[in-house]
């Protein structure tokens, strides 16, 4: 059958010009479709699916947001002291009161809230690092530096935390950075401890020995499957611990161990207003609204992250 | 496993050794003179009096050999400078019960519940139930506890009188406290919990076991718990150990008199006794824990084995 | 009862003072008897708790104020119906003072006992003092009577190496005439000397002896000889405190059972009394007065304080060296907008030291010298512009002219909410005032002292309660010689230093009191008037009681006197 003459039926001329060559392209099995996701390409797309994540996340810049652009609105100065303005409840001219010394509780909380995410982050930071290297070195070598490394966690665990404060303050004076060295240098240990116990347990999972078996390199049984597996309770553990340092400068401060005056951080503020709770109950509240915004967002992200770290999870 | 705890024992003492040398000399070094509060307003003549009473006038090192002497021969944490006359063993002794007491019907709370909350919340996930307790958590994880008893003393005691505001001695005076040291833990345990449930839900045994048609009572019992209890055996050791240390702010809040008041007492007034006493008191524990917990894992979770990763 | 005026005959030298004629307030609350409630409790709160009950080496106040409960020495400095102070007999019935003033001899009651019955000797207090001048007990009321009584210095500070403390505790001025008469030997006439006494409560030999370092750590290691005893002892919680059947007078006692509990937070303690559980509260927030008041029920008394607070300039500062950039600080210290803004507006704003309680004799010092004590108000008079005086000093030190390059540091005492707000109020006065921006220093208030002690500051906060009620006290501290703020601590030497140690000198000799009021004039215009020191305020608290406690008398010098108190119409 000549193609070029067509099948000639209802009068239809099918000719060479109405079809066209479409060959085999697409249509190839071997082939995937898709641009190749990587491993950190799927943790986002997985992260923004989850919505509950991204409000987290939007929640955390609108504070940040807040309290970096918060005093140029309001105009205030968070150290000023108005003794005619004692004890305000919210208005148009206070957003959020004022306090016992009569000056703007939103600008401070704006202030303090710098000085509180800045050591959270800071703390947790130095905490994961340290901690988690620390936590695989022992939970893969084993033996000998395994022991090591927990015998240094039992000591450093052990040595009294308020002491190390005290004397760190004193010999570093009260700054922001005196505060973190001293908080995050006995907060690792915990750290260290968990991620250990997260790689003892992996280490003995069938996909790992198989992995061992199959002759794979150390670096390549870490990156490909201890650490997308331990990943997950890393980063509970890290939102856990932004809250868990907010709130130990909160304790610090309270005990009066915090920031120098007159800066201030929320911390302060709270253990402030929670003297004046009875009477003066926004001098608590609105602190603790703020510390409550950033935590959650954290906490939302945090998880979010943990759910799209977790390759067991993946759908 | 014998020899395991064995050789743990005697690590651990080796470490305790360590601490109590780290901070006899950090405290030597630390700030503020001890009897400052005894002096108060003496003379510099009589002060000097005082201070010879207690050593203070000799070097640290001698300071340090009399004191490691005293404390291996007669296992004496030495007499409280603050608190004249009683050794700091008896203090020790008398208030770690009573800050015990609260923090075991917590910890007991916080743990029961967690793992309670947390199991539910995973097995249901992205349900209504799930969403409602991880609400409820993060809440509770963001409230400050001394904000959650301010509260509890104002709403609770103070307006509706259900208990009383603080005191110590009699059932009553219990409610408060161990709910206001309670809350943020069950919120903590409850989020570990949910996690490692989440990723244990995910493991190939479970899958097996559901596949082979395995009841969904019996996964849970049988893999899903166990399995998902390892974190928090983690967090189980120092939380014991932390009972006993109580929560100052807690304590003085509710005039309880646990050991977190004599502790930032010492600590503040530079008490060195005390505050070596209580540091060992606290490491002792701790260390203790941590060994019950590597036990623990054992038990726990049958593929760690304890003497081979030891080795 | 021993009046003033009996001892005055006796008393030739100096009536220096005993404060039992001193800083009379007519606030007390007084009541007729008409019958008393058959149960009889009252229950009170403290901060702190009671470190410990020996009482001659747990002396902070807490403890000094139970001891002044559970043990009664030879005197008792109590408040009478009008709230003066009175020195009454107590374990002694009587005594006698010698014409030099320098020998006491106490007549000690024949049924004055302990509460296991044994009978109260003269044995006992020539012990207690010989105990106290023991250099290895470390008692710490010891030093209150070196110098005052016979040998006891030399006793005290014998430590084998300086020959001039050449002394044994045996050697002290203290000794048993016989069984029930005890005599003391002063080294100098002292007229405050049976105030003193007071601070000075017996320990029994034959216990002593048995429970060694712990007498006094447990109630049953303690013997106890007051009008109550302690039932019961929780250390941070509560202290419950029974009427002791032994004591001489138990007849006379009226209540059954006292309650000492250990509650930290004002807000707390304001709870507690409207809740019932407590007797009497002092506060001085206005948010909490007016719920007690709300509640009705509650008798008032406002009680003055004696211990000045004021802070203390380092005189070896490069700054604070110069006299004028000193005063600067001191005089633009506002000192009634601090009251109002940091002291609810209650407490008295001191323009010199010496609160206005404090007496020479038995009229006032700020009578005395009508009104001159207030050299603040009369400096700033002359010196409007306290910000024109701080350029002139530091121009004339060869600074640059410009305060806001000042590097100033303030060190607070203690970490409190309380010292941090009026930090950051004096570091927004100053840069207001001055134009200096200080730098807070937040430290625990021992390591402040440890700072002060080293002279390591530029402006502390301090403050100081009086062992008696006398200028001398308050002013002495300042001693460049024998203060507690000698010439290494506060840097302050020199001709004015010089001329300040002579004057309390004389004082001291001086047997007139107006002229000794005269002279501790003098001395303060040295001390206050250069602005060594810058006088803040003095506490005043406003004591809530509950209206069916009768007969609660107290002032800031004295202990209040729980044999007479009682309750009518309590539940």
């Amino acid at each position: 059958m000549n193609s070029n003459t067509g099948i000639c039926e209802d009068n239809v001329i099918l000719t060479d010009d109405m079809f066209e060559r479409i060959g085999t392209k697409g249509l190839s099995s071997e082939q995937i479709n898709k641009k190749s996701l990587t491993y950190w390409g799927d943790v986002w797309r997985r992260f923004k699916k989850n919505k509950l994540a991204l409000v987290g996340l939007v929640l955390l810049v609108v504070v940040i947001l807040t309290i970096y652009l918060g005093p140029l609105v309001s105009g205030k100065n968070y150290q000023f002291m108005d003794s005619t303005a004692k004890d305000l409840k919210p208005n148009s001219e206070f957003w959020f009161g004022t306090d016992e010394m009569g000056r703007d509780i939103f600008t401070r909380v704006c202030v303090g809230g710098r000085i509180s995410i800045i050591i959270g982050l800071c703390c947790t930071l130095v905490m994961f690092t340290i901690g988690s290297l620390l936590g695989a070195i022992a939970g893969l070598k084993g033996g000998l530096i395994d022991n090591l490394i927990m015998r240094i966690c039992e000591f450093v665990g052990n040595l009294p935390y308020l002491i190390i404060v005290v004397i760190l303050s004193m010999v570093m004076g009260r700054s922001i950075f005196s505060l973190v060295f001293a908080m995050s240098l006995t907060s690792w240990v915990g750290t260290t401890r968990m991620v250990r116990g997260q790689i003892l347990q992996i280490k003995e999972q069938d996909y790992v020995q198989a992995a061992v078996a199959l002759g794979a390199n150390t670096k390549r049984i870490i990156m490909k499957h201890l650490l997308p597996n331990t990943l997950g309770i890393i980063m509970v553990t890290i939102t856990m611990s932004v809250p868990g340092f907010i709130f130990s400068e909160a304790f610090l401060s309270y005990i009066g161990l915090g920031v120098r005056p007159p800066e201030t951080s929320w911390g302060a503020l709270a253990s402030a207003g929670q003297q004046r709770l009875m009477f003066y109950p926004h001098e608590l509240f609105f602190p603790c609204l703020m510390i409550v915004a950033t935590i959650l967002a954290f906490h939302l992200i945090g998880d979010g992250l943990s759910d799209a770290l977790d390759p067991k999870l993946r759908k | 496993m014998l020899k395991f705890i064995i050789r743990r024992i005697l690590y651990a003492i080796i470490t305790l050794f360590l601490i109590i040398t780290a901070t006899f000399f950090l405290i030597a070094g630390a700030p503020g003179d001890p009897i400052a509060a005894k002096v108060g307003q003496m003379p510099e003549q009589a002060q000097e009096v005082i201070r010879a009473k207690y050593g203070l006038d000799k070097p640290v090192t001698q300071r340090y050999v009399l004191y490691m002497k005293n404390l291996l021969t007669t296992g004496d944490f030495g007499e409280s400078i603050i608190y004249t006359g009683k050794s700091a063993n008896d203090i020790i002794k008398d208030n770690a019960m009573i800050s015990a007491k609260i923090g075991i019907i917590a910890l007991a709370l916080q743990i029961t519940i967690g793992v309670f909350l947390g199991l539910v919340s995973a097995l249901n996930r992205e349900k209504i139930g799930d969403h409602i307790i991880r609400v409820c958590v993060v809440l509770a994880i963001c409230v400050p506890s001394f904000v959650f008893a301010a509260l509890l003393q104002y709403f609770v005691a103070f307006k509706w009188k259900l208990a009383p505001v603080f005191g110590w001695g009699e059932l009553k005076h219990y409610a408060l406290p161990v709910m206001a040291y309670a809350i943020g833990g069950i919120a903590s345990y409850t989020k570990y919990m949910r996690s490692s449930t989440l990723s244990v839900i995910g493991e190939d045994y479970i899958v097996t076991a559901k596949s082979k048609g395995c009841k969904k009572s019996r996964i849970v019992r049988k893999h899903i718990l166990r399995n998902s209890m390892i974190p928090i055996v983690t967090m189980i050791g120092p939380a014991v150990a932390g009972i006993f240390a109580g929560s100052f702010i807690l304590e003085k809040m509710f005039s309880i008199p646990g050991l977190g008041a004599y502790y930032v007492k010492a600590v503040s007034d530079n008490d060195y006794t005390m505050i070596i006493g209580l540091t060992i008191f606290f490491a002792m524990l701790y260390v203790a824990s941590l060994i019950v917990v590597d036990i623990l894992y054992g038990v726990v979770d049958p593929r760690i084995r304890i003497a081979k990763s030891e080795k | 009862m021993v009046k003033a005026k009996k001892n005055k005959a006796l008393i030739i030298i100096l009536a220096l003072c005993i404060s039992a004629l001193f800083g009379c307030q007519k606030d007390s609350v007084l009541t007729d008897g008409e019958g008393i409630d058959k149960e009889q409790v009252f229950a009170f709160r403290e901060r702190s708790a009671v470190l410990g009950l020996n009482p001659i080496l747990n002396t902070t106040e807490p403890d000094n104020d139970l001891h002044a409960i559970i043990f009664e020495t030879l005197v008792f400095d109590g408040v009478d119906e009008n709230g003066c102070s009175v020195i009454k007999p107590a374990a002694a019935k009587d005594w006698k003072i010698s014409n030099d003033g320098t020998v006491y001899t106490f007549n000690i009651r024949e049924n004055a006992c302990w509460n296991d019955g044994v009978p109260l000797n003269a044995d006992d207090f020539v012990f207690t003092f010989r105990k106290m001048a023991t250099p290895d007990v470390g008692s710490t009321n010891a030093w209150l009577f070196a110098g005052v009584i016979k040998n006891f210095t030399e006793s005290l500070y014998n430590n084998g190496e300086e020959p001039k403390y050449n002394k044994k505790p045996e050697d002290i001025g203290v000794r048993a005439v016989n069984e029930k008469t005890v005599e003391f030997t002063l080294a100098k006439p002292c007229g405050y000397f049976l105030q003193l006494l007071d601070s000075a409560k017996p320990i029994r030999e034959d216990k002593y002896e048995e429970w060694g370092e712990e007498y006094g750590s447990s109630i049953d290691k303690i013997i106890m000889n007051g009008p109550f005893v302690i039932e019961s002892w929780n250390q941070n919680v509560q202290m419950t405190l029974v009427k002791n059947d032994k004591y001489w007078n138990a007849e006379n006692v009226k209540l059954h059972k006292i309650e000492r509990k250990v509650l930290q937070e004002a807000s707390t303690a304001a709870q507690a009394f409207i809740n019932g559980e407590i007797d009497v509260v002092t506060t001085n927030d206005p948010d909490w007065q007016k719920v007690i008041k709300d509640e009705g029920r509650y008798k008032l008394i406002t009680k003055s304080g004696n211990a000045p607070e004021f802070l203390g300039f380092n005189c070896s500062n490069k700054y604070f060296k110069n006299k004028k950039i000193r005063l600067a600080f001191s005089l633009s210290f506002d000192r009634e907008k601090y009251n109002e803004d940091l002291r609810k507006g209650v407490d008295e704003p001191l323009y010199s030291l010496l609160p206005a309680v404090t007496n020479v004799g038995d009229k006032l010092y700020s009578e005395r010298v009508n009104g001159k004590n207030e050299i603040i108000k009369t400096l700033k008079e002359k010196y409007p512009d306290p910000k024109a005086l701080l350029i002139e000093g530091l121009i004339e030190e060869g600074f640059d002219p410009d305060p806001s390059k000042m590097e100033v540091s303030y060190a607070t005492r203690g970490t409190s909410e309380f010292s941090k707000k009026s930090a950051e109020w004096l570091l927004q006065l100053w840069q207001e005032k001055l134009g200096v921006t200080i730098t807070i220093d937040m430290l625990e208030w021992n390591i402040m002292w440890d700072k002060v002690d080293e002279g390591d500051y530029d402006i502390c906060t301090s403050g100081w309660t009086p062992e008696y009620n006398d200028p001398n006290v308050l002013l002495s501290i300042y001693d460049p010689y024998s203060g507690y703020f000698d010439s290494t601590k506060s840097g302050w030497s020199g001709p004015d230093a010089e001329k300040f140690s002579q004057l309390l000198a004389q004082a001291a000799e001086c047997s007139d009191n107006q002229k000794r009021a005269e002279l501790f004039l003098q001395a303060e215009e040295l001390l206050v008037g250069t602005g060594v020191i810058a006088p803040t305020y003095c506490e005043t608290s406003s004591i809530f009681l509950a209206d069916y406690v009768n007969d609660y008398y107290t002032n800031p010098h004295s202990h209040i006197d729980y044999t007479r108190l009682y309750t009518l119409g309590k539940n």
